[in-house]
């Protein structure tokens, strides 16, 4: 693939706060088009990632581009290609929505305000409104509504359902999946919603401490991670490799593991299971797997 | 630009409405009680001091908003530039200031000009740019430490305080000021980056935000010296001042003995065969005392007054200096009617002052006021290049004239037939020196004896240690003729006569870059100061040299442990460092209030 048909490319990225970590030698590069969500706990890195692509963050090392530009050098002409919606939803309160869509309108030449009615007539906004009327979902549907409306090449969303209700977020998904299939636009969704990230990745990307742990379609990494139920007489042998999670229930210790084969069954036989079967997992119970791994825990005493 | 401009603009109006009622409301109370555009320096200083505040609380509001990463991003992820981006900001609040502060500052002083006979000069108008041009910088300042990541870099605001906030004419503070404005606009404008957590890049920006602190820093770091000194003074058992006076007779009488003993002081170390026989007579008699109590005379188009009106009691009318056309303009402070003017020649008077009087004088001339006729009468003029330093005094029969180059004694009119004519001079004695001096005389038998004391206080305040005063003891004959009987140095003598210098010539052992940078201004300008200040590059206790040397070699080797490790460009490093070590200590606590150390390497 060539090097213009990534928007987003780093390199051995590095960024500390003080001892701590933020990002570790992150090297990534995502591809123009089609929504790529960034999964990862809390602290992974992913808002750190956003704030470096964005130009509003130093890396402590490494390098990143986006859209083919240094992403320490955006200039004006750059930032109107890459629309940005953050979980605040950050819109002037003092203004009316008719005044904040007038000022959006103005800065980017390529608004579509065809775009903008269809996608904020589904949040049943009046123009005459003041921002700080609206409700935080009505407030998400505006700020989507102006960043598709601007026609970026790349749109960047950091959990912007969070607090969102069933109603809000099912209009604000559908609209998010609409409007990749009627534009060139590519999406970075960043979420903790795994039912949200299976209804429209087509891309996962995992976060860890700050590395990139995996890279792949959704369907694909679910299918790495396997369910296996097995009986024991006892415990689980703490031998077993690839486990990602144990958990007994009912007298069965349900396992996890990840990159295992057939042969895991085999395996299970050997170390004494009296009787095991093989069941497939969802995106989400894959995630929290994976990432229970990794997730922070006070240590033993 | 225009968008983000009215989007600022409608987030404040309301406010900035209400505070300009509120304010206008505020002047026109004032205006009832006292003659508020006439008022002296000190209340317009006080003044200015809120409307400094009103700006930068806006800018902590304003700008202090977008502090929020989440916010921020909003603001600058635009398709415009950050130097727009400021520039709608900073034109928002120009508007707003201009709503809260100048309009209600120009509604005011138009009304009082067109509709009272209180004197309002081109001076005034001028003034309330300034005050807009002032409470903009405190936006300035504002912005800017909202926008860097040390808070510190708020001491921005020391730049315009020290260089530009100057007793000088209006129309030549405009260049200050604006230098200051573009200064913080510069330094603001640079703060409005994405990334405001990164350093400062450019080298220029660096040392423009470091040396307002730096400024800052030396001031202060010098006047806690000043308090150290004279708290360590307290301390001692023994203190020139401690003598306690429990009433304004035991005050008259000491300082009547004290005047006394200053002079046998003086004729102690005389070798003249006559000085016996003065400090004989000098118990017994009465002396008089000059000194130069006049700080400055008033500059045309000032930016403050500093002569108040004067004020007749008998015909109750209130006599307003008119800078423009450099006559009083009476008014009758009850009715508000007008009650004429009052020129060079009096009451009625068409002629314009030459200079702007104080105290019924100028500069340079010095006149006496007939009550009865209302006519003014120019008593004593100096020759050009000569102006008081000290108010007149009248004792001994004479009228005593304390001036930059001598003391002046002369007679008083006792014919009784021109009690205003100019005055005949009857002795004179050359007073020239380092500082203005204080004059103490004594009527002798045969003649008159002069003590001409120069005293480093003004410039030496707390440091008087190091530098000595200087006593002259003159023996004027009966014919006039002055002769030198005796001369003494003396170190430690405390004289202080109004305020110490900000930044006198004590100061430079801290800093002398930064002292001849914040004493420019001061030598520069004009303020109509009795004594004007030397810039001085050298400095007046050789041992300074010394001390100035050491606090550069310790900043530096301080400065270069304080970045040892740190994360840096090294061209950035020897900035630091040829600072630290150009500029000594006040270079230094700004590298710890600007530089994060970060994580070490």
């Amino acid at each position: 693939m060539n090097a213009s048909e990534y928007v987003v490319e780093t390199e051995n990225l590095d960024l500390r706060y003080g001892r701590k970590q933020a990002l570790n030698r992150l090297t990534l590069r995502i591809p123009r088009g089609r929504i790529h969500a960034i999964v990862g706990a809390n602290g992974a890195g992913k808002s750190s990632l956003f704030r470096i692509l964005l130009g509003f963050q130093s890396p402590t090392g490494g390098r990143a581009s986006i859209l083919g530009h240094d992403c320490a050098r955006l200039t004006e002409r750059e930032r109107g290609r890459i629309g940005f919606v953050n979980e605040e939803h950050s819109v002037p309160a003092w203004l009316r929505v008719d005044e904040v869509v007038a000022m959006q309108r103005a800065l980017y030449p390529r608004w579509n305000e065809a775009r903008f009615r269809s996608v904020v007539g589904h949040f049943h906004v009046l123009p005459e409104q003041r921002i700080a009327e609206l409700s935080r979902g009505e407030r998400a549907g505006v700020n989507l509504a102006m960043a598709l409306a601007q026609e970026p090449e790349l749109l960047i969303l950091d959990e912007p359902t969070l607090g969102l209700d069933v109603v809000a977020k099912r209009a604000f998904l559908e609209i998010v999946l609409f409007s990749v299939d009627d534009t060139d636009a590519t999406i970075l969704y960043c979420s903790h919603q795994m039912e949200e990230i299976e209804r429209l990745a087509d891309n996962l990307i995992l976060l860890e401490r700050g590395e990139l742990r995996c890279m792949a379609p959704p369907d694909e990494f679910c299918e790495r991670v396997q369910l296996w139920i097995a009986e024991f007489p006892f415990v689980v042998p703490d031998d077993l490799p690839g486990v990602l999670h144990v958990q007994r229930i009912d007298g069965l210790f349900h396992c996890l593991v990840l990159d295992q084969g057939d042969e895991f069954g085999a395996l299970l036989e050997a170390r004494g299971a009296r009787r095991h079967y093989r069941a497939p997992v969802n995106l989400d119970r894959a995630v929290n797997a994976f990432l229970t791994r990794g997730h922070a825990a006070p240590e033993a005493a | 630009m225009k968008h983000l401009f009215l989007s600022e603009w409608r987030r404040f109006r309301r406010y900035a409405f209400a505070v300009g009622i509120a304010h206008a409301l505020a002047l026109l109370l004032l205006s009832r009680l006292v003659n508020l555009v006439q008022r002296g320096y000190d209340d317009h200083a006080a003044m200015l001091f809120v409307y400094m505040l009103i700006g930068l609380v806006l800018a902590l509001v304003q700008v202090g908003s977008y502090r929020k990463p989440s916010q921020w991003l909003w603001l600058m992820h635009r398709p415009l530039s950050p130097p727009r981006i400021f520039a709608s900001l900073a034109l928002s609040a120009l508007a707003l200031l201009g709503v809260a502060i100048l309009a209600p500052l120009v509604v005011f002083v138009v009304a009082t000009d067109v509709f009272t006979a209180q004197v309002v000069d081109a001076r005034h108008y001028a003034a309330l740019l300034h005050v807009l041009a002032y409470s903009m910088m405190a936006w300035l300042a504002g912005a800017i430490a909202c926008t860097y990541r040390r808070k510190a870099t708020i001491a921005v605001l020391a730049a315009p305080l020290l260089l530009a906030l100057h007793l000088a004419s209006v129309w030549v503070l405009f260049v200050p000021v604006a230098l200051c404005l573009a200064w913080l606009g510069w330094v603001a404008l640079h703060g409005f980056r994405a990334d405001r957590e990164a350093p400062i890049a450019r080298a220029d920006v660096l040392v423009l935000v470091a040396l307002p602190l730096q400024l800052l820093a030396f001031v202060v770091l010098f006047q806690l010296s000043k308090a150290g000194l004279e708290l360590a003074d307290l301390l001692k058992p023994r203190y020139p001042t401690k003598t306690v006076l429990a009433t304004d007779t035991d005050a008259d009488a000491f300082m009547r003995q004290f005047r006394r003993r200053f002079l046998l002081d003086g004729l102690a170390a005389s070798r003249d065969p006559r000085a016996a026989e003065w400090r004989d007579q000098v118990p017994l008699l009465e002396v008089a005392e000059v000194i130069p109590d006049l700080e400055r005379f008033p500059v045309r188009h000032q930016i403050g007054t500093v002569a108040p009106p004067r004020w007749d009691e008998l015909r109750r009318i209130e006599w307003t200096f008119s800078h423009d056309d450099m006559r009083f303009h009476g008014r009758d402070p009850k009715s508000g009617e007008d009650r004429g003017t009052w020129g060079e020649g009096g009451a009625g008077s068409t002629r314009p002052f030459a200079r702007v009087p104080a105290f019924e004088m100028t500069r340079d001339r010095l006149y006496a006021i007939d009550p009865a006729t209302q006519r003014e009468h120019a008593l004593v003029r100096l020759p050009a290049g000569e102006w008081f330093t000290g108010r007149p005094v009248r004792a001994l029969d004479h009228l005593f004239v304390l001036t930059n180059r001598r003391v002046l004694a002369y007679m008083e009119n006792r014919d009784g037939l021109s009690p205003f004519a100019p005055l005949r001079l009857d002795w004179q004695v050359q007073a020239e020196g380092d500082s203005a001096p204080a004059v103490n005389i004594a009527e002798l038998m045969d003649g008159w004896l002069v003590s001409v004391f120069h005293s480093p206080s003004r410039e030496f305040a707390s440091y008087e240690f190091l530098v000595p005063s200087h006593q002259r003891m003159v023996y004027v004959d009966g014919a006039g003729k002055s002769q030198v009987v005796a001369e003494r140095n003396e170190r430690g003598h405390q004289f202080a006569i109004g305020g110490a210098a900000l930044v006198p010539r004590a100061a430079w052992w801290m800093s002398p870059p930064l002292y001849l940078l914040a004493r420019w201004p001061n030598v520069v300008l004009d303020e109509g100061l009795t004594e004007p200040v030397p810039l001085a590059a050298r400095p007046a206790v050789p041992g300074f040299w010394a001390v100035a040397a050491g606090l550069m070699v310790l900043s530096l080797a301080l400065g270069a442990c304080w970045l040892r490790g740190v994360p840096m460009q090294a061209s950035r490093r020897r900035l630091w460092l040829v600072l630290c070590a150009g500029l000594g200590l006040p270079a230094l606590l700004s590298l710890v209030c600007l530089e994060s150390r970060g994580p070490r390497r």
